[in-house]
């Protein structure tokens, strides 16, 4: 999972929503009750001007864009179908955003504000790797109260050695100037970091990088195997899982050490969750994931096709599943994909392999089932349980703010 | 009739008769930290939030 934002999204409060006159077509079984637009992530070009090596996308050196009428038909179908019942975000990734033209985004931001049924409901978060930002871009963010994330992995020694351009030359110093250019503008932003072999033997050169960087949040992504990265670095075994934990569990006493100056989005999850009484314990209450929940996450590509649960499902073949492209938007409704026989495939297996997670796991009701894409590239199954993902980023987590704060009472 | 003495200084299974209060004090963190290591993770943060006072009647969110 790249994103930072998608954490941070409040949970939407499922007792208040509309049924919406569609929702009766959606297959019997599937809980409409929760359908409700989390994320909307809009792909205005899969070209990416640099290549990680790590990179799950397929099609990065295409420079296809975006027409403006797949775009009004994306808005059009999202405002008739009646998710959008609360604040959802708009998120510009799957290829680098910024090597499409501001120009584009100036006139894509006004189609998308045309929609008055929408109006006041979206946030736009774009998810870049920073190389390309300038004076331009921050004025446009800032007119447009723009989310920003930029991809860094940390010190130049460990972002150079997976994210770098066609030429195998490092981004970092680009990546760098672009974050300088938003702290010069005043624009605070997230950073998401992937965590691959090398970087698990420098927590301290990390967590110190990002200290002093002036950075507002970071959220670490472990290397996943997904799409066409098929492989991880990180490996998998109990000897990979334990150097993983010792990464983690050294990042959070060093932040600790030095009273929590940075915001680290695995720990903050878990510590709310933690406090908070609605989810996970005896009172019953989970986590709501916007992965497992279908139409909750939806993946739009430059084309106007488009998939659900799992981003990373975007635009990947599947010989299991047949494709994970459930519709296209400039033919079809988004509750049309409920009828497509690879959606049907898809959705019983998450719910399947959701049901496994909560039968198997005293994880579940902090998480709400693992990444339906993480079950799929690791264990070759939607209707499966624990991933890497679930072991590194939900598990060790609530473990390590769980025993912090238990040794802090005198209880561990 | 029941000793209420003995029964003040019985922690579970644990006989503090005999102890100074310190040894005692000492004797109930071992516990609660044995504890600890017995209970799952949804059950050691509901024990933390009912410690805290954070259940859904009186939760402040």
């Amino acid at each position: 999972m790249p994103f930072l934002t998608q954490y941070f999204l409040p949970m939407p409060d499922t007792a208040t929503l509309e049924p919406q006159q569609s929702i009766k077509d959606i297959p019997q079984g599937m809980p409409v009750q929760r359908i409700n637009l989390g994320v909307l992530v809009i792909q205005a070009s899969p070209f990416c001007n640099i290549n990680c090596d790590y990179c799950y996308l397929p099609n990065r050196t295409s420079t296809v864009r975006m027409d403006f009428d797949v775009l009004r038909n994306i808005m059009q179908k999202v405002a008739d179908s009646g998710i959008a019942q609360h604040e959802f975000e708009i998120l510009w990734h799957a290829g680098e955003p910024l090597a499409v033209p501001q120009k584009w985004y100036e006139e894509a931001f006004e189609i998308i504000d045309s929609y008055e049924s929408l109006r006041g409901k979206i946030s736009h978060t774009v998810q870049t790797n920073g190389t390309l930002i300038n004076d331009k871009w921050c004025e446009f963010f800032k007119k447009h109260n723009v989310n920003v994330g930029v991809s860094i992995d940390g010190p130049d020694f460990i972002h150079d050695a997976h994210r770098v351009n066609r030429k195998g030359e490092g981004s970092f110093k680009k990546s760098m100037a672009g974050a300088e250019k938003l702290k010069e503008h005043g624009i605070g932003f997230g950073v998401v970091a992937v965590i691959s072999d090398k970087s698990l033997d420098h927590p301290e050169e990390i967590f110190d990088f990002f200290n002093n960087a002036g950075i507002q949040g970071v959220g670490f992504n472990i290397e996943e195997v997904e799409g066409i990265n098929a492989t991880s670095s990180l490996g998998i075994g109990s000897e990979q899982d334990k150097r993983v934990d010792n990464f983690l569990k050294r990042v959070y006493e060093l932040n600790k050490s030095k009273n929590f100056p940075l915001r680290i989005r695995e720990f903050e999850l878990a510590r709310n969750k933690i406090f908070d009484p609605y989810t996970g314990g005896s009172s019953g209450g989970v986590y709501f994931n916007l992965e497992t929940n279908p139409l909750s996450m939806i993946s739009v590509d430059c084309y106007g096709n488009f998939s659900t649960f799992s981003p990373e499902l975007l635009g990947q073949a599947s010989e299991k599943y047949g494709t994970f492209t459930f519709g296209n938007l400039n033919t079809g409704s988004i509750f049309d994909a409920t009828q497509n026989e690879a959606f049907q495939k898809v959705d019983a297996d998450v719910r399947a392999g959701n049901k496994k997670c909560s039968e198997t796991c005293e994880f579940y009701a902090f998480c709400d089932g693992a990444s339906p894409s993480n079950k799929y590239y690791e264990n070759g199954s939607f209707d499966s349980a624990e991933t890497m993902h679930c072991r590194h980023m939900i598990q060790a987590p609530l473990r390590i703010v769980l025993d912090d704060i238990e040794q802090g009472m005198g209880l561990a | 009739m029941e000793n209420k003495s003995a029964k003040k200084t019985q922690v579970g299974e644990c006989d503090l008769s005999g102890l100074t209060m310190n040894e005692r004090i000492d004797r109930v963190r071992a516990r609660r930290k044995e504890m600890t290591r017995e209970l799952s993770v949804p059950n050691r943060i509901e024990r933390l939030r009912s410690m805290m006072g954070l259940t859904r009647e009186v939760c402040p969110f």
